[in-house]
This record gives structure tokens, sequence and C-alpha cells, in this order.
């Protein structure tokens, strides 16, 4: 079997990844991919850690994240896409270099 | 304990009501439905606070909430002002074929927050951190016009982010309370105990701040507060911040009774980089929404004093503290909101909100230059107005433990008097260049920073003290 130790270090590369990618990105649909890879990570050490405790709530919790996130990217695609239409680009940091 | 819950279902169910029916009504009918609920709910919340007062808090619905009077004044005071904010944005929102979409998304965030501010679980944390994020994405967008689009991206994506670290901070917790309940007796700080402690705490101040403007996570509310429309900012930077507050009351009292230094040297580092940020952002600014945002910053970190004083240490007083943060609440919220309702206008009526626009706005529309010079004065902490007594207990709440964190807060408090006296100077004593600026007021907007100016003098008169010292949970 393997050790519960192994998925924390699996969970913890898993989320540098993600935070590289939300950190150097402009690209608000890269940023946003790179949140849910942080949040993927996040399941990952949630159910390590449940399973080291005798507790359902663990597995409660894990899967109302997954819900929850999903209805967050569910709206935020459509106001990046809104961004889009409106500007050409989803650059987050166009529009407010052009305003000066 | 029978008649409470009933209270409860009834306060959760009344927002939620008007969230599905607001989007098959005409949008004034929408408003008036809103305006009509927000002000029966204030009353049901203020019914709530009295009949839990003295029994200790009341734990309904199988342990996931708890009602006590301290999180009912949260409640009202974000309820009121979601009630002037419905009433104030009126006159601009209701012209946008988004219109209705804006009552129900507000009443939806309001039912959000009310989960948060009555929780007693992790998974009603979560679940209602995630309704309130995503209701207010959508609202941030309501305006459609690129600034507030691209404001209200960057708010989605930091959003996401501070969702994210929440996540974290709360898989901790799981792990040191062993189960969702949120209650005190936490593990003591033995072992490993305490790297799960301070993850705790940094991840939960970090996703609160992100939502509250703390500083490192604060880079995106310029963009966001000082783009978006004001007439959605107005709504939506009350709700934020009453969120983060209620999120870290909940969460923390019984991880700073666990945990007390720690607890004390994280927040007070994260409140002294705050306060200086925002004040030094604020200086330099030339827009006044964008200097507003930026105010919006120090005012996290005058919260974040007070959540310092929560830790259980020698000196601290405690009681203080939480009252400085309730009046703390309904002064800035009282000013957020009617400084953005003038925001609004200017901005609907002359396109833009730099410097230049407010010389000698108060030629032109003096009733709302003098309330919003009011606001002003009530944010900087100006005596004998509301934001003068929170302060003070405030920065009195850590004085007997740190006098220097009571120091700094004083002397950014004095910073901040430079710029505020920027905008009070162009609304008085400059003399426009090419004549006064029209600016189209409609009545329920002067009505809405009439009513704002006036509480922040009247409240100051000692009433909210006396009421606020009964609703103390300690």
């Amino acid at each position: 079997m393997i050790p519960v130790t192994w998925y924390y270090v699996v969970a913890a590369v898993l989320f540098a990844i993600g935070s590289y990618g939300a950190v150097v990105h402009r690209n608000a649909v890269r940023i946003l991919v790179s949140l849910e890879l942080m949040f993927n990570a996040e399941l990952l050490l949630l159910l390590a850690v449940a399973s080291t405790i005798e507790a359902v709530q663990g597995a409660l919790l894990a899967i109302l994240v997954i819900a929850l996130t999903s209805s967050e990217i569910g709206v935020a695609i459509p106001i990046i896409v809104l961004l889009f239409r409106l500007t050409g680009t989803v650059d987050v940091t166009r529009a407010s270099r052009l305003r000066g | 304990m029978n008649g409470v819950e009933t209270l409860a279902g009834a306060v959760f169910v009344a927002p939620l009501a008007v969230t599905l029916l607001a989007p098959f009504l005409p949008s004034r009918w929408a408003q008036r439905l809103a305006a009509a609920v927000s002000a029966l709910l204030m009353l049901l919340l203020a019914y709530a606070a009295y009949a839990t007062l003295g029994s200790g808090p009341v734990y309904v619905f199988s342990n996931t909430l708890v009602i006590d009077p301290y999180g009912a004044l949260l409640a009202l005071a974000v309820t009121f002002a979601s009630l002037l904010a419905v009433v104030a944005a009126g006159p601009v929102v209701n012209s946008w074929i988004t219109g209705p979409a804006f009552y129900s998304l507000a009443m939806l965030m309001l039912f959000g927050v009310y989960a948060l501010v009555f929780t007693a679980d992790l998974l009603v944390v979560m679940t209602a951190w995630i309704l309130v994020s995503v209701a207010s994405y959508a609202a941030s967008a309501l305006a459609r016009d690129p600034y507030s689009v691209e404001g209200a991206v960057k708010y989605a994506l930091m959003g996401s982010a501070s969702s994210t670290l929440l996540m974290i901070g709360i898989i901790f917790y799981f792990a040191l309370a062993r189960g969702t309940h949120v209650a005190p007796g936490l593990a003591p700080p033995t072992g490993f105990t305490w790297i799960a402690a301070l993850a705790t705490m940094v991840f939960i101040v970090a996703a609160v701040g992100f939502k509250m403007g703390v500083f490192p996570f604060q880079t995106w509310l310029p963009d966001a507060y000082g783009g978006v429309h004001p007439a959605l900012v107005a709504f939506i930077i009350g709700v934020s911040k009453v969120m983060g507050v209620a999120a870290l009351y909940r969460l923390t009292l019984p991880l700073a009774e666990a945990y007390p230094h720690y607890w004390f040297t994280v927040i007070a580092a994260f409140s002294i980089l705050t306060m200086t940020y925002g004040n030094l952002g604020a200086l330099v600014q030339n827009d006044v929404q964008r200097m507003i945002a930026y105010s919006s910053i120090a005012n996290a970190g005058y919260f974040l004093v007070g959540f310092a004083a929560l830790a259980p240490l020698p000196g601290m007083r405690r009681d203080w503290a939480l009252m400085g943060i309730a009046i703390h609440i309904v002064a800035y919220v009282l000013s957020k909101v009617g400084s953005f309702t003038l925001l609004s206008m200017v901005r609907e009526s002359l396109g833009t909100t730099v410097m230049k626009v407010f010389r000698g706005l108060s030629l032109t529309a003096p009733a709302s230059s003098a309330s919003f010079v009011i606001l002003l004065l009530s944010l900087m902490g100006m005596p004998p107005l509301l934001g003068f007594w929170s302060k003070v207990y405030l920065f009195a709440s850590v004085v007997y433990y740190a006098p220097w964190l009571a120091l700094i807060a004083l002397i950014n408090t004095v910073v901040s008097i430079a710029y505020y006296a920027r905008i009070i100077r162009a609304v008085y004593f400059d003399k426009p260049e090419d004549g006064p600026s029209e600016v189209v007021q409609h009545r329920e907007q002067v009505a809405v920073l009439l009513v704002t100016a006036v509480l922040s003098v009247l409240l100051a008169f000692g009433i909210l003290q006396v009421v606020v010292e009964k609703l103390l949970p300690l």
C-alpha cells in the first residue's frame, strides 16, 4: 500500500505547478486552467487527509467542492467570453494599460 | 428552540424567494420587491438579535448554523447596505437590459452572506463562500462596458484564487478539528500540529484577504473597484467586506483561542502591511474612484488590528476589539455605499471620475457634496463621526499588549488625511476651469447619500456603542 505521505507530495507538486501557471500567465483562460489544477491538487490533499481521520465529512466536502468549482468556472467563462466580444482579447492586463 | 429555527428559516427563505422571482419581473418591480424584502429582513434580524439576547448562541439545523446577537448585527448591517444600494442603483441599473438580474443576484449574495454570518460548519462555509463569490462575479459584469467587464474578469479570477486558498485553509482546519464542526477546543500546538495551525491561519487570512483587500492579495482590488460601474461596486464592496469579516469572525475565534501567539503575530503582520500599502497607494491616485478603492485596502488593515486583538493574551481588550469591528463595519458600509452612489452619479453624467471633474461639485450639487464630505470625514476618523469611534475601539483594543501596533495604525490614519483632504478641497475649494460640472442627480441617489451621512453622524452619539455592547458574545 502506498503511504499517505506520497499523496501529500503529489498534491504539493500539482499545486506548485498550478500556482506557477496562475502567476505567470496574462491570458484569462490559462489562469483559469491553472486555478483548476490547484483545485484538483487540493482535492487530492483533502482525500488523503480524510483517509487518516475517522470522519465521513471529508468525502462529503470533496464531492461538494467538485460541484462548487464547476459552478465557479460556469460563471467565469461567460464573463471572459463577454470581455473577448467587447475588446477582442482575453489578456487581463491590456485594458488597464490602455487607460494609463 | 423551535421558534429560533423557524425564524432562521424565514430569514433564509426570503432573499431566496426574491432571487427566483426577480428575473421574471420588470426592473422597477424587481427593485421594489428587493427593497421591500430587505426592509422586512431587517425587522426579522433585529428580532433575531433580541430573541437570542442573553440566552447564548443557539444552534439550529443540526448544528450547522449558529444564531447569536453579534452575527445578527453583522447581518443587519449588510442588509441595510443592500437596501440602500438597491434603492440608489435603481436610476442607473433599471435602464440596462440586465436590470432585473441585478436585484436577483443582490438577494442571492445576501442569502450567501447570511449563511456565512451564521455558519458553524466548514461545509456551510465553503458553500456560502462560493455562492457569494459566483453571484458577485456575475453582478460585477452587468454593466457590459469594457472597463466593467475587464474589472469583472479580474474579480472572477482573483475570486477563484481566493476560493482555492480558502479550500486549503479548510482542509487544514478539518485536520485540526477532526471534523467539520466549527467550535472552540482545537488541539494544542504539540508535535507537528503547529504547522497545521499556522497553515490554517495563513491560508484563511489569505483567502479572506483576497476578498477584503489584504496585502499582498490586494492587486486586483483597485482595478476591479476602480473599473466596475460604481452603482455595482456600491453593493459588492459592502457585501464582500462583511463576508470577509464574518468568515474571519466565525472561523478564527477557535483558532485565536487555541494558538494566541501565532494568531497575533500573523494578523498583526498582515495588518501593518495592508494599511500602509493602502494609504500610500491612495496618496498617488488621480482618479477619485481608484483612490476610494485604495482606501478600502487601508480599512481592511484597520479591521485586522481588531482581529489581532481577539487573541486571549494578557492586556488584550477582546470586548473592545469586537465592538470596534462591529462599529467599523457599520461606519465603513455607510461611507462606501454613500460615496460610491455619488461616484455613480458623476460617472453617469460625466463619463469619468478623475479628480478634475470634482472641482466645484459643491456649486452644482450642494446636498450630495455635503453628504459625500461627511462620509469621507467619517472614513478618515474625524471625531465625533462614527468612523472615529470605531477606530478608537479598534486601536485601543491592542494598546496594552502591543502599543506599537496602535501607534502604526494611528500614523496611518494621519497619512490618510492627506488624500481625503485632496478630495474635499476639490469638491469645496477649487475653482473649476471651465464652469462647474453639471451632474444629473436622481432623487433616490440624493436620498441615499443624505441617509448615509445623517446616520454616520447620528449613530455616533452613543446609540450604536450602547447597542453593540449589549450584543457582545464575550
